[in-house]
């Protein structure tokens, strides 16, 4: 099968006929990316911000070169960005280390059903050790989030919200921006979850206004063990360390630990995961257009294959998304049945709730079938994927 | 009583992973509906909503399945036609495995696995009342 991108990615050299249509849990990855990671370990290792031999030094640059480059993608301060091993960890970042800042007993915070755990769980922990209020806005007519609903949901005592900018599940395009503007008008410290948009467009965060956005490089073509948290430098300095150790102590009696997003980063990082993010963000960059563009062909595509469904599938979301995600149901008829017929022919989706529990309680739902393409997936293979589940729908007599 | 499940693997041999879900899958729509969805029947841990009730009739295991998943069920009703009959002391030495070496037992993930494998314990529990 041929593609803009393909090539530049192994896994399809390795299995020519496989379609990989789960790329909102994990993308493929760059070869670039593997290899960044492979020299590292195999001709430059060690550690960074430790020794200053030649090798160290080189190392710590190379981290810094990726810190940069990283900024630059989301459009702030090297300074304003912190490494963390996952978008996870970002999340619990925030919310361990900045919110008790501002969060007291009594006071709100806001979020939506659309929330993946990882975003939702620690704000809900964090307002519960704070004695403070979690409101959930409930999906939009279109599984989406209203921002009448959202702006309503405030009042004097909300003091932070968390949303994402790209839902995992639905495929209903999020106002992201202007959900930032209510926030900054109202005075809310706005947490954003930018992991599903980034692999697929860039943004702007000193444009947003947003106060926090956290991602993760391993669903942007490269290697799990780096994420991404921005942070206003304001809030940077207001905040604790969640990991105490090795790299930022300047002196431990009295203890006084390095200022700044450094402060962060204590214990070893993972280096040739971070190395191996430069290289993706090199491809991200020097595709920011073709990107788009494949992806919006792809996504024309998948709308219309489930247009032609619409009787027999139902869709979450209203298919505007940014993002190339597509989740459905077929009433009747077990996920797990369909995405089990659909990996016997080598189509790999994933059925489930995605780790984003309270919108299928918000939908009333157990959980739903997937379809989350990458720039490395074709129209061919979304024509392959369609043929499948008809005859699956046919075998089931929908 | 390993008859039962030697006749599942006659049967299943050889079959790629697309037959073995129409195998399992026809199983399940040609099974009797026995309305076990209660609570009390419920597997927890299985992802596909699983449920098991097991009786011990003149010291025979009587068990029946269902499931939201076809296949699943497919596969719990192969496991009850292998306990069905025997005594508690035989299903405590019976090992299911008939999807060993098949297409299938790399393709179940593990909490549907482990929800399976508690239907072995859901008729072993009989043992305590």
């Amino acid at each position: 099968m041929s593609g803009l991108f393909r090539d530049s990615f192994p896994f399809f050299k390795e299995n020519p006929d496989s379609i990989y249509f789960d790329s909102a849990s994990t993308s493929q990855k760059l070869k670039t990316s593997i290899d960044a990671m492979s020299d590292f370990y195999s001709k430059s290792c060690s550690n960074i911000g430790r020794a200053s031999y030649r090798l160290s030094n080189a190392a710590g640059m190379r981290v810094e070169e990726v810190r940069s480059r990283a900024a630059e993608y989301i459009g702030c301060e090297a300074s304003d960005v912190i490494f963390t091993k996952s978008a996870t960890e970002s999340s619990n970042l925030v919310c361990r280390s900045f919110l008790p800042v501002v969060l007291h007993e009594g006071d709100n915070v806001l979020t939506s059903s659309l929330e993946h755990n990882s975003a939702f769980l620690p704000l809900k922990t964090a307002s519960e050790r704070a004695g403070a209020h979690l409101r959930v806005i409930s999906p939009g007519k279109d599984d989406g989030i209203d921002p009448d609903e959202f702006e309503k949901s405030i009042d004097s005592n909300t003091k932070a919200a968390v949303f994402t900018c790209a839902s995992n599940v639905s495929s209903t395009k999020i106002d992201y921006t202007e959900l930032c503007r209510i926030c900054r008008e109202k005075g809310v410290i706005s947490i954003l979850d930018a992991t599903q948009l980034l692999a697929h467009k860039r943004i702007n965060v000193k444009s947003l206004g947003c106060d926090f956005l956290f991602f993760s490089a391993h669903k942007m073509y490269s290697l799990s063990g780096c994420g991404i948290l921005y942070a206003k430098r304001e809030h940077i300095d207001a905040m604790e360390p969640l990991l105490y150790g090795g790299g930022i102590v300047e002196t431990l009696s009295p203890l006084s630990i390095v200022s700044g997003n450094r402060k962060f980063e204590a214990g070893s990082p993972d280096v040739g995961s971070i190395i191996a993010f430069g290289a993706a963000l090199d491809f991200l960059f020097e595709n920011q257009d073709a990107i788009p563009e494949t992806e919006r062909k792809l996504c024309k595509k998948l709308r219309e294959g489930f247009e032609d469904l619409k009787d027999k599938c139902r869709l979450i979301g209203k298919a505007d998304s940014e993002i190339p995600v597509a989740s459905f149901t077929v009433p009747g008829i077990s996920d797990y049945d369909i995405t089990s017929y659909l990996g016997a022919s080598d189509i790999s989706v994933r059925s489930g709730r995605m780790c984003a529990h309270t919108l299928f309680d918000a939908l009333g739902i157990d959980g739903c079938i997937r379809v989350s393409l990458g720039c490395y997936n074709t129209e061919e293979e979304i024509s392959r994927f369609f043929d499948c589940l008809n005859r699956i729908l046919k075998k089931f007599s929908v | 009583m390993t008859d039962t499940q030697d006749k599942i693997k006659k049967e299943i041999s050889g079959m790629d992973d697309l037959d073995l879900y129409d195998y399992f899958v026809s199983k399940a729509i040609s099974s009797e509906n026995k309305n076990i969805r209660k609570e009390k029947n419920r597997i927890e841990g299985c992802v596909s909503g699983l449920w098991v009730e097991a009786k011990l009739i003149n010291n025979c295991v009587s068990v029946s399945t269902d499931s939201d998943s076809l296949v699943i069920k497919g596969i719990s009703l192969c496991i009850c036609d292998i306990f069905n009959g025997m005594s508690l002391e035989q299903v405590k030495e019976t090992e299911i495995d008939f999807l060993n070496g098949t297409d299938l037992s790399g393709e179940l993930d593990e909490r549907r696995r482990t929800g399976l494998a508690k239907i072995k314990d859901r008729v072993l529990s009989l043992s305590k009342i």
